[in-house]
Order: structure tokens, then sequence, then C-alpha cells
């Protein structure tokens, strides 16, 4: 709750802060605002495994009774956040249908369609947002941008999250969902090295690395930042050749064959040692490719929303 | 200081016959409002008049609502709008016009095929400005007095809270037809969709209930019950719907659906069939059977001719490369190259068999697609959607309402000949909007009137839209559904989806519609191969 508040008012070391302060706990919902904050602090690619990612059984009841993981609770802002705009409206329609106007939904559609130069549109939310209690600093903020596409690119948040929009058109499906990720993880153009690095984050926190090894081709000649270094090494036994394009890994992998040596009783048994080494090894991406984020896979704590109807409504 | 010209004797004569409208004045006056006077002295405004819903031009049926407008400009603390040479409606610092209705129907009716000019008064800083007068012309027909329709969320997957509801276009009543529910349940929650009516009466009409208590509604009179169309050969169900005009049959399509959202075209969201049939159900005897049954085609959009003597549809070929096994998302990456065309089909009531197909619109041939087939209660015109691609073409900003003489010697030669109508075809350019989607469209029942929906309004949200239709066959500008509050729109986070004229109001009750879908079963109509 106190991070959406600080997602609302943009306090992204604010964020940071509450998510380290919660390291106890380990729920998606943390976790997404958490690489949100990062996106807008520049150090995706640098601190994104310093809190748990290992989603310990947590849920909310949705507003029809069932568990639910929280989805819904940062899946609009994760896509937005993430510069995927047609896919956070997608989400920000459906949390409109699902939940009723809120100001969460409103909000996030108003920046939609500014972000899209729909200025009809914009005036219509921010007419319905002026009627509401407290909401005059928005109204303020972003009402004058309409029919002023140059103060929509100036605003710095925008500014930001235009560097990872898509560059090419493709459907929701053709990706995995969640979007956020599928789509960076296998992403093929991007339009500024924030969505590569982006993208190369995401594949390392889906651990598809044949992905990420793909999309390390354009940093070949350059210093890659730490984690994504952490990540290649990771595949140098599998891809010697890594060493060739990156000789200046080869202080990592003596760090990293250490931490194998050291915990090689350990890695037998993951889920019963991954709490216990996290304080040691946190932020060290070798460590959440072995430890890290284990039930990820399990089907049984993805709880799908009810009332969806796969076709037309 | 300000002089007014005290128009009373202009205006009271059609508001105040005899002793019973000074009494009112007096109520008026006693109750502290200031009376609604013309200005005498003003300067003609510089800037053009800003009205919305946007009225001027526009032709309207003399039984419409008052329709309403705010004037948008935020340096007046008042308004007076004069309607004519008999009615003053007068406005604060919101610009909202409140029409009376007895007053505005009046008017109507005196200005029955004639033209209405609408002069606006602003009262800024500096002293009243008049804006340049419109004109609203008044048809000699009327539009069917009742406009049902759906309102549910903008497109996009989840639903919750909709309902179909029925507008009395002579005033702003806006009643429930039915109400799937106010509190989300999770074992209850279903859709509904696809409301229609035999011959604009209501004594049958049905629609479809989808997820929880699924099936399709059938309305007789004040009775409903609930059927299924569930057969190994067919698709999925009874989709698109069309009542025979007289006989207890509708044709339905049958169609495997599926919506993909882009990740970066402008049109957010494309549905696409992946298969389609036509059905023919006979309402009586609770029965089935497939007209078209293709794997090679969709066929879907099934239309009746008022006479009942042909079907018209929309029809597209499969691309080869669907036919057989393939991936879902394969049908979707070739979203732009299904396109439609439309066909018709002679019937014979008797045996009720179809004759073969002739082709009414070569679309495919022009590079593009139809959708919604309709015809004109004389015959005479066949009204669609056309749009680049696909055939849902209210998410598609190409998309207009076109035309076909179907009985193009009754055209003027000149016509025939002209290059800008091959096969007689054209759009409605008057009533189309400049770039956004115009779709889902129905006649009145004297053919003079066209109701579709559109997303020009704020280009997400589809509000409805009404257009006169001459008889020259040509349409004239469309305006907005009339609201008491003309700002209700704005507000509105629903669309308006399938809006169809009636003679009548629904004839059967909420309570009898309640019962069938929540507390009845689904019969199973009978498949004849």
């Amino acid at each position: 709750m106190r991070m959406q508040v600080q997602l609302m008012n943009e306090d992204w070391e604010g964020m940071v802060e509450t998510a380290h302060a919660n390291e106890a706990l380990s729920y998606r919902p943390l976790a997404a605002n958490y690489a949100i904050a990062l996106v807008h602090t520049g150090h995706l690619t640098d601190a994104l495994f310093d809190i748990r990612l290992d989603y310990d059984t947590l849920y909310t009841h949705s507003f029809d009774g069932t568990a639910d993981i929280g989805t819904g609770l940062y899946l609009t802002d994760c896509d937005y956040h993430a510069g995927l705009f047609r896919t956070a409206t997608h989400h920000a329609m459906e949390h409109l249908t699902m939940q009723g106007p809120t100001l969460f939904s409103l909000k996030h559609l108003t920046r939609l369609a500014l972000l899209d130069y729909d200025w009809p549109l914009a005036r219509k939310y921010l007419y319905i947002l002026r009627q509401t209690f407290f909401e005059g600093a928005f109204v303020e903020r972003y009402e004058p941008m309409v029919e002023h596409p140059e103060l929509v690119e100036a605003d710095p948040v925008f500014r930001q999250l235009r560097l990872t929009e898509p560059v090419a058109d493709s459907f929701e499906s053709q990706y995995q969902e969640p979007a956020f990720l599928g789509y960076a993880a296998t992403l093929l153009a991007g339009r500024s090295r924030e969505a590569l690095m982006q993208s190369l984050m995401a594949c390392l926190y889906s651990k598809r690395m044949p992905d990420f090894l793909m999309r390390c081709e354009p940093l070949v000649g350059a210093v890659p930042p730490r984690t994504i270094a952490e990540g290649l090494v990771t595949q140098v036994v599998k891809n010697p050749s890594i060493l060739q394009a990156f000789p200046q890994l080869q202080m990592n992998v003596q760090v990293y064959q250490n931490f194998i040596r050291n915990n090689a009783e350990a890695l037998k048994d993951r889920p019963a040692n991954a709490r216990r080494l996290f304080d040691e090894y946190k932020g060290y991406y070798p460590y959440y490719y072995f430890f890290g984020n284990l039930k990820a896979t399990r089907k049984k704590d993805d709880k799908e929303h009810a009332g969806s109807n796969a076709g037309v409504n | 200081m300000m002089k007014y010209l005290n128009q009373r004797h202009l205006l009271l004569p059609s508001l105040t016959r005899g002793a019973w409208g000074w009494v009112l004045i007096l109520l008026f006056i006693s109750c502290g409002s200031r009376p609604i006077v013309v200005p005498l002295e003003y300067s003609e405004a510089t800037d053009s008049l800003v009205i919305y819903p946007d009225y001027r031009e526009v032709v309207v049926p003399p039984n419409i609502a008052p329709l309403n407008f705010m004037v948008c400009d935020q340096t007046a603390s008042e308004f007076v709008a004069t309607f004519g040479e008999s009615l003053l409606v007068g406005a604060d610092a919101d610009g909202k016009l409140d029409i009376d209705t007895i007053a505005w129907r009046q008017l109507l009716a005196d200005a029955k095929g004639k033209e209405l000019s609408v002069t606006v008064y602003a009262h800024r800083p500096a002293g009243w400005v008049r804006y340049q007068p419109f004109t609203m012309s008044v048809a000699e027909e009327e539009i069917d007095p009742f406009l049902s329709y759906r309102l549910i969320e903008p497109g996009y997957e989840l639903y919750r809270q909709l309902g179909i509801y029925q507008r009395n276009l002579t005033n702003f009543n806006e009643a429930v037809i039915y109400e799937n529910n106010r509190a989300f349940s999770n074992e209850d929650n279903h859709c509904i969709n696809c409301h229609n009516y035999q011959a604009y009466d209501t004594d049958r009409m049905l629609f479809h209930v989808r997820a929880s208590h699924g099936g399709t509604v059938i309305v007789n009179g004040s009775e409903a019950h609930k059927v299924a169309m569930k057969h190994d050969s067919i698709l999925t169900s009874g989709v698109y719907p069309s009542w025979h005009p007289t006989l207890p049959l509708v044709a339905f399509s049958t169609n495997k659906t599926g919506q993909v959202f882009h990740m970066l075209h402008p049109e957010k969201i494309e549905v696409l069939d992946e298969a389609s049939d036509l059905l023919l159900y006979d309402a009586d005897k609770n029965r089935v059977c497939h007209i078209l049954h293709t794997k090679e085609a969709m066929e879907t959009f099934p239309c009746w001719a008022p006479d009942g003597s042909r079907l018209y549809y929309c029809r597209a070929a499969v691309p080869a490369s669907l036919l057989g096994e393939h991936n879902p998302i394969d049908t979707a990456l070739k979203y732009d190259s299904l396109l439609y065309d439309i066909y018709s089909m002679p019937f014979d009531p008797v045996t009720r068999t179809f004759g073969e197909p002739r082709l009414e619109v070569d679309a495919s041939g022009m590079g593009k697609s139809t959708s919604v087939p309709r015809i004109s209660p004389d015959g005479r015109y066949l009204l669609f959607t056309l749009g680049d691609y696909g055939q849902f073409h209210i998410w598609h900003k190409s998309s207009d309402l076109w035309v076909k003489e179907l009985r193009p010697e009754e055209m003027s030669p000149m016509g025939l000949m002209s290059p800008m109508r091959p096969m007689g075809l054209r759009p409605l350019t008057a009533a189309n909007s400049v770039e956004w989607p115009d779709s889902y469209h129905t006649w009145s029942s004297n053919g003079r009137w066209i109701v579709f929906a559109s997303r020009r309004d704020d280009h997400n949200y589809s509000r409805v839209f009404i257009a006169y239709f001459d008889r020259e066959g040509q349409a004239h500008r469309a305006f907005m559904l009339p609201q008491r509050d003309p700002q209700y729109n704005t507000l509105l986070l629903k669309s308006y989806n399938v809006p169809e004229l009636t003679k009548r109001a629904v004839q059967v009750s909420r309570e009898t519609l309640n019962h069938t879908v929540l507390h009845t079963e689904a019969e199973n109509a009978e498949y004849l191969p």
C-alpha cells in the first residue's frame, strides 16, 4: 500500500527504501513496484536482485472472494512503466470494468491518452477527475498537456517511458504473460539502450539464458553492467566463447567458481537453503539463478481472475 | 447600463395562453429567478460558436427529445439561446441549456419540413455577444420512438456489470430491459448481447446470455424462454441474429471469434473470426439447421430483406494457409488480409430453402471489407460498413457507412455513370465522421433515419448517432442522441452497442427476463442435418 502511494507520488527513492525495509517478506506487488522504481532511478541493472524474489505464499482475496497473488495490483503499472502503453491501456480498462471507475484506472487512462495524443479522450478523463475531491494537483499537472504534444514529450516520466515503447506492432498473445516480462524477454528491436537493458534484465529474471545470451551481442566490446556480467558468467561453462567476447569477465568467473564451490552442498537442496544464503549473497545474480524464485513456474500459485471471456463480450 | 428587449410578446404566445400563463410567470418571478430575455445590445462574436454536442446544421425528427447542448465559452457568465421565433432558453455560466420538453415539442411540430434558426448570446465581461446563428432542420418524418442498446465498457475481455436498455427517443427516459448484476458474483456472472427484434416490433425479440446461465432468450409477447444451439456440427452457438420479417425464423451466424490486442497499432484491438457459418433457427419449433457450412469461407452478419425474400450476409475466403491445422496466432497475423464481401441468396418461405448466392458488394475487389449489411424498409438500399479489412469495424478508423442502390433502374443516368459510384456504391459522407469508426447501423421503420454507433466523440466510447436519409437517398449530418445533461456522455464510462429501433416499448417485464435467465435451463434446439 505504501509503495502504491509512493508510486502515485513518483517517489522512486522512497519505493526503493520501502522495498528494502520489507525484505523479510517477498511478494510480487512489492517486487514489481521495486523494479519500477529502479527503472526511474537508473539502477535496474545493478539492484534488481537486492531483494528476495522467492514469493512467499501470500495472497489477497479478489473482489469475487477467490485467492489472488495480486496481479491486478501491479500489472497495469508494470506495463506502463515498461513502455507498453497499449497493454497498459488494456489492463487499465479491465481494471475499470471489474472494479468500477477508480482513481487508479482513471489516472492511468488519462496519462495513456496523453501519450497517445488522444486529446478528446484525455479531456474526458480529466473532466471526470476534476469533479473528484483532492485530484486538483493531478489535473493541474496534466491538463496543460492537452493539445500540446511538446509538453507531453517534455514530461520527465513520459520521456523515460518513451525509451522502451515498442518500435513495431505485434500482438500480446505472441508473448508469455505477463507481457511486460514476456515481451521484454523476447525483444527483437528497441529504440534505446534502456530497452536493451530492460530486455536483458527480463531474461535474467525469467532465467531465459539463451534469449539473454543472444541479446548480449550488442554489448560486445563494452563493459556490461554488473548484473549482466554476473549473468554471463553463469553461462561460461556451457559457452566458453563468452570469455572471448568479454575478456574482462575472467575475474567474475573466479568469484563465480568460488560461489559454486562454497555452496556445493546447499545446491543439492535449494529450497531448504535459499533463505539462509540470501543475506550473504543478496544482489549476486548467480545466487538468484540457482536459489531465487524457485516457485515461479508452479501453477498452483498462479490464480486467475474469474469472469474472463476469451471471446468477444 | 445594459438594455434588454423584453421579448415577452414573442416568447409567450406559445407558452402562456390565457390566464394560466400569467400565473406561471408570477410563480417564476416569485421564486427569485430572472426572466430570460434576448439582449437588445450586443456585439457580434468574432470567434466561432462551439457547442457540445454539436447540433449545428442537422436534420432532426419532429418527435425527438430536446437537443440540449452546452455552449463552450468559459468567459461568459450566462447565455441565452433562441430557437426559431418562439422558444427562448437560458443557461448559467456552465453553458448548459435545459430545453422544456413541451415547448420543444410544440416548436418542432410547428416547424415540420422547415428550418429553425438558432441564435446564441453569451454574456461576457465586456458585454453581450451574439454568435453567428446556425440552422436546424425538422424533417416531416418521425423516428421510431424506442431505441434499445447495450451499455458495456468498450471492448476488452472481462465484463462485470452490463445491461440492455431502452430509451424513449421523445424524452429522456431510459428503462432497463435486462441487467446482469450490480454486485459481482463469480457463479452468476454472465454477459448479454445481440438483442434483436422482429420487424421493428417488440412482440418477438431475443438476446444471448454467455457464460453462467448461458443460452438465447427468446421472447414472445410477455413470455420468455431460453434455448441453446449446441451440436457437434455447430461451431459455437447462434451469434449475430436477424429475425425474418414475418415468419418465426431467425438467421444466425455462428462464429468462432477471438480478440487480439495490438502492442503498438493505433487501433488497439482486433476482433476476428477463425471460422463462421450461417444457421436457420425456427423459434416456434426450436429447431436449427445450417444455411451455409463451409470451411473455405466465413459467412457472417445475416440480414433478411424487408419482404423476407432474400438473405444478405458477409463472406470472406479463408486464406489457404489457414485451412487445416494451424496456430491460432496465425489467423491473427493475417488480420488485415481478411476481406468480406456481401452476398445474398433467395429464400423460399414454403420449402424454407435458399437459392444460389449472388455477389452484391465486391469489397475485396476494391481491396476493402464490409460488415453489417442492412436493407432499407423499402428494399431500395443496402446499408453497410466499409473498412480496410476485417468485420468488427467499430474498432477500425477506416470504417464508414456506405449504401448500395439495389434498384439501379431508379437511379438517374448520371448517377449510374458516375466513376465515383461503381456498382451503385457510395459513402454516406455527410453522416460519416472524418477519421473515426462508424458502425453498427440500423434503419428506422420508415427508412428515413439511420441510427448507428460511432467513436467520433472521444475516440474510445461509442455513442449513438442519428442521421436523416432523405427521399433522394442522401444522408445528412449525424447528431448525437440527446441527453438531459449535455455532458452526460462525458461522464459515462460505458459504450453504446447495437442500437436498434422499435415502434413500441419492450413488452416483456424485467422480472420475467430475470427469471428466465437466472432460473431456467436452456432447452437445446433439435439439429436438422
